[in-house]
């Protein structure tokens, strides 16, 4: 089976995906790497905490849930 | 004697890079396209077209035109590399799942190409390369058994299987 086998219809659907290739050094550095890497977009890790942008009262009540804590903390070890 | 060394040395060395170059510029467009296709990760192809050309100068003695072509060499290389570059990242998306979630979601938010591109990044690794290869970069079954190093047989088993299994992809969107 070849190319010329494949169905019409499933080839123009195929034809649709089109990549646009960007301008691609010959070579590039670690740094540049690294820089890319770093600056890549990553998922929020505040967001298992739900915290967004109108969310103030979450914002603010975090840190005194967390400080109460290490404040009880102590009394299970006694 | 000792600045003609140095001249043919450098000759040399100018010839091979001028070879280097005129193969990067022929295939470059082939290896990102095919890379981007499979993985759907811009800057991950970006690296590793470049690494594919570096692996290629440093194993170019290992070529060998009798055994195949150099488009089948280069697409060999560049497939071995993001095979290992994905197994190495899903290893590190198990212990730092935070840092790689949004690429995934990013690379699959252009609307008008959503169909086609999940369709494709829903088949299995395996008959994904293989209808990539045979589709978009029309080489044939022996070219692909030696750029994923598998025999023809199952070649002909997974295009089978892929084409089927686009059909349904595809026309249950419809």
């Amino acid at each position: 089976m070849s190319k010329r086998d494949i169905p019409d219809q499933l080839q123009n659907r195929l034809d649709e995906f089109q990549v646009e290739v960007p301008e691609i050094p010959m070579k590039s550095s670690k740094l540049e790497r690294l820089a890319n890497w770093i600056y890549s977009p990553a998922r929020d890790p505040l967001e298992i905490f739900r915290i967004s942008g109108n969310s103030i009262t979450r914002l603010a009540f975090y840190p005194l849930i967390f400080v109460l804590a290490l404040f009880f903390a102590p009394i299970f070890f006694i | 004697m000792s600045s003609n060394k140095t001249a043919a040395s450098a000759e040399s060395e100018n010839r091979d890079e001028y070879t280097i170059e005129e193969l990067y510029v022929t295939y470059k467009t082939q290896i990102y396209q095919f890379i981007f296709r499979y993985c759907q990760d811009e800057q991950l192809c970006l690296d590793l077209v470049q690494d594919t050309f570096v692996k290629f100068h440093k194993y170019q003695a290992n070529f060998d035109e009798r055994k195949s072509s150099i488009k089948t060499y280069l697409f060999r290389i560049a497939y071995q590399l993001m095979i290992n570059r994905l197994k190495k990242r899903n290893r590190m998306r198990k212990i730092l799942p935070f840092l790689y979630v949004s690429n995934q979601r990013q690379s699959l938010s252009y609307e008008d190409k959503i169909t086609v591109q999940t369709a494709i990044q829903q088949l299995p690794d395996e008959q994904r390369a293989v209808i990539l290869l045979t589709y978009y970069h029309d080489l044939t079954q022996k070219d692909i058994s030696e750029v994923l190093e598998i025999p023809i047989g199952t070649i002909k088993s997974r295009l089978h299987a892929s084409l089927k299994k686009l059909k349904v992809l595809l026309e249950g969107n419809e």
